[in-house]
């Protein structure tokens, strides 16, 4: 695949790949450190006949790109951690009625209004639960400037295979790197778009909610002669409120099978050393930048350490992690926050011996922090 | 009863002990400072402040500091109104139950931006008028979103060049008009509503007053010269002011209890729109000629307007 040298911002490629990708409508508000995602497409959606609005809250500006996604235009949101606060009410209605959207998270310190300019990554549990209920969140996390680019695109092409929000954190170190990234070409990313499945029968014989077990159901775009319902509440087949029970039941199940039973189009890590490793260091994020340098510093001292880092946070890579903390002594989770992944690594491995390097006061963690722990363990 | 300060001339008003300090971090030329401190200066009465987030809100409270001489609360960008409104109610609880010895009530004054108002906080500051808590609510009107990066607001005016609604080839910036908050603080049956500006301070030390006399919710919308976003000299905050009021782009008036309307000021010679627009740079791009006609709507909604107040005031409506 042909690659592209651009100079540019963690933001401001969110912002462009979202465009590639197709997507032709964003909502959303001011927040830092997210908002140059929606000053860049400002400028880019209008020129390619897309619609940017800027709504007078948080809620409004998810609520708005719902109701482009029920259109069925690809659309986005690009928000922090308080904002997903705000939009975790449409955040459930969008899981619960099925209408595929991109959420680009810049994570800055929490909670509350917390540390605006300052990085974190503490939003990694809420992007997993951000409203009540049963479903299954997808979240990707972007480890480097490139990433800003390709997981927004895959986002949009997993929103409307899986018909849900995505999730792609950004954290505000990545958000608001300046630097070379080698991205595909506009081409290749449009060449790559799936779009979401449609019904072409008859009307009366569409059920948009009637779907395997297993699947996402099937939106048609409006306008186009095809008529249903949406609603926050447990649906029939054609989307209207019931309190059946064996129906309720099904409509909950599916939510979780059809992530659950399709992890494998998810899942998504990179290994960095991990072959012969002693010692495991799992970070994700700007953080994995910091744990990558370490890793050769510790390397030339002699001392084996490796990197795993999920791409795609929820679902985890559970498996994979299963296998490397069966064979690995010893393991270590950096991140900025207090072990929220840890957590899931926990559960992943079936271990609790699961070492931390964890910072909360919104300074990055360096290499030497990281060297000088592994070399304490 | 409450205490308003006698403040006789500008002299008199620079020396004027201060419960906001200058020692903040806004930018030079910032009009929220004096702002502030006009409202502050106008009581001797204690002060329970509110603010929204913004910049007001971080330029003025950054650890180990404090620019506030009184008590200050600071929670989200959308509740500054209904924080105060609590303090309120938990003070009118205590007073009836007797547990409280002052004499005199507090003051109490929520400050938010016009993102904070207009947008995020306009449910909020709605209930709270509504349910007729005795606050103060002060609007710091920049027409922008200043503190993250200068966003447009609903109070942003039409042709603004703003980050998320930029001028530029498809483009001739804000497409939306600016939304009258005054018009909706008054059908609320407020009752005092003014709209006040820094450079005319004897005006809004007056209509503060009232305001801090008045028993009710009162909303008071301060024009706020942005020397950051609005893109003009720092030292030019007070004329750019002037020419806002003189050119009546920001009239000042007067509504009580939502049914009688005042005008306070009325300039000597009005100045044209056009030199308003053409001292800032986030409307430099009017002066293009494919936009020039938006220059000339701008006088004709800001005379219309003014025909308007003018006729409400005639009517005593």
């Amino acid at each position: 695949m042909a690659l592209r040298e651009i100079i540019s911002t963690g933001n401001d490629l969110a912002a462009i790949a979202a465009v590639d990708a197709g997507c032709r409508f964003f909502g959303g508000y001011p927040i830092t450190p997210s908002s140059e995602v929606m000053h860049t497409i400002s400028d880019l959606l209008p020129a390619v006949g897309g619609t940017a609005i800027q709504m007078e809250d948080e809620i409004a500006g998810v609520a708005a790109a719902i109701g482009a996604g029920m259109a069925g235009v690809r659309t986005m949101t690009a928000t922090s951690g308080p904002g997903i606060s705000l939009k975790a009410e449409n955040l459930g209605l969008a899981q619960m009625a099925e209408v595929p959207l991109v959420v680009v998270d810049v994570m800055r310190g929490g909670p509350s209004t917390g540390l605006p300019t300052r990085v974190s990554q503490g939003d990694i549990r809420q992007s997993k639960n951000p409203s009540h209920g049963d479903y299954k969140s997808i979240t990707l996390c972007a480890g480097n400037l490139a990433e800003c680019y390709t997981e927004v695109v895959r986002a949009f092409n997993l929103a409307d295979r899986f018909m849900q929000p995505v999730f792609v954190l950004l954290d505000e170190t990545i958000g608001h790197m300046h630097g070379k990234a080698m991205i595909p070409t506009e081409e290749d990313v449009k060449a790559g778009i799936v779009p979401r499945k449609t019904f072409e029968g008859p009307a009366e014989e569409y059920f948009p909610y009637e779907c395997a077990p297993d699947q996402p159901a099937v939106l048609n775009p409006m306008f186009k002669g095809y008529r249903y319902h949406f609603t926050g509440l447990h649906h029939d087949k054609k989307g209207f409120p019931t309190e059946e029970i064996e129906t309720c039941r099904k409509l909950i199940q599916r939510l979780e099978d059809k992530v659950e039973m399709h992890k494998d189009e998810l899942e998504s890590y990179e290994e960095f050393h991990v072959e012969d490793a002693e010692i495991l260091i799992v970070a994700y994020g700007s953080v994995s930048l910091a744990a990558k340098e370490a890793i050769r510093h510790l390397r030339e001292a002699g001392i084996k350490a490796g990197l795993f880092r999920p791409i795609t946070i929820w679902p985890s890579p559970a498996e994979r992690m299963y296998e490397l903390g069966k064979k690995i002594p010893k393991v270590l989770c950096v991140e900025l926050n207090i072990g929220q992944y840890r957590e899931e690594v926990q559960r992943a491995m079936s271990r609790l011996d699961i070492e931390g390097l964890f910072k909360v006061n919104g300074r990055p963690i360096s290499p030497y922090e990281i060297v000088n722990k592994v070399k304490e363990l | 009863m409450s205490e308003m300060k006698n403040i006789k001339n500008l002299k008199e008003f620079s020396t004027s002990a201060d419960r906001f300090e200058g020692a903040n971090l806004l930018c030079p030329g910032c009009a929220h400072s004096i702002i502030v401190r006009e409202v502050l200066n106008a009581t001797n009465d204690d002060l329970i402040l509110s603010a929204a987030t913004g910049c007001l809100e971080v330029c003025t409270a950054v650890y180990p500091y404090t620019s506030w001489d009184a008590s200050w609360i600071h929670i989200g960008f959308e509740n500054a109104s209904t924080a105060i409104a609590g303090a309120e109610a938990m003070h009118k609880a205590l007073k009836r139950k007797g547990r409280l010895k002052q004499e005199r009530d507090p003051k109490f004054v929520a400050f938010g931006g016009d993102g904070a108002t207009y947008d995020i906080g306009f449910q909020w500051l709605s209930g709270c008028f509504e349910r007729g808590h005795n606050m103060m609510y002060v609007c710091l009107d920049n027409e922008v979103y200043a503190n993250t990066g200068g966003q447009r607001s609903s109070s942003t005016p039409i042709g603004a060049s703003a980050t998320t609604s930029p001028a530029g080839r498809v483009s001739y910036g804000e497409k939306m008009n600016k939304k009258d908050m005054l018009a909706i603080m008054a059908a609320h049956g407020a009752p005092y509503v003014a709209q006040v500006a820094p450079n005319k301070w004897k005006d809004m030390i007056k209509k503060i007053q009232t305001g801090f006399a008045a028993n009710g919710p009162v909303y008071i919308n301060a024009m706020s010269a942005c020397t950051t976003e609005w893109k003009f000299l720092p030292e030019d905050t007070i004329a750019i002011s002037d020419m806002a009021t003189d050119s009546l782009v920001f009239p000042l008036y007067e509504i009580i209890d939502g049914t009688k309307l005042n005008i306070t000021y009325r300039p000597k010679t009005v100045v044209p729109v056009e030199e308003y627009l053409a001292a800032q740079g986030r409307f430099k791009h009017l002066f293009k000629d494919e936009y020039k006609y938006l220059i000339k709507e701008w006088q004709e909604r800001v005379d219309a307007k003014w025909d308007y107040l003018q006729r409400r005031e005639e009517a005593s409506v």
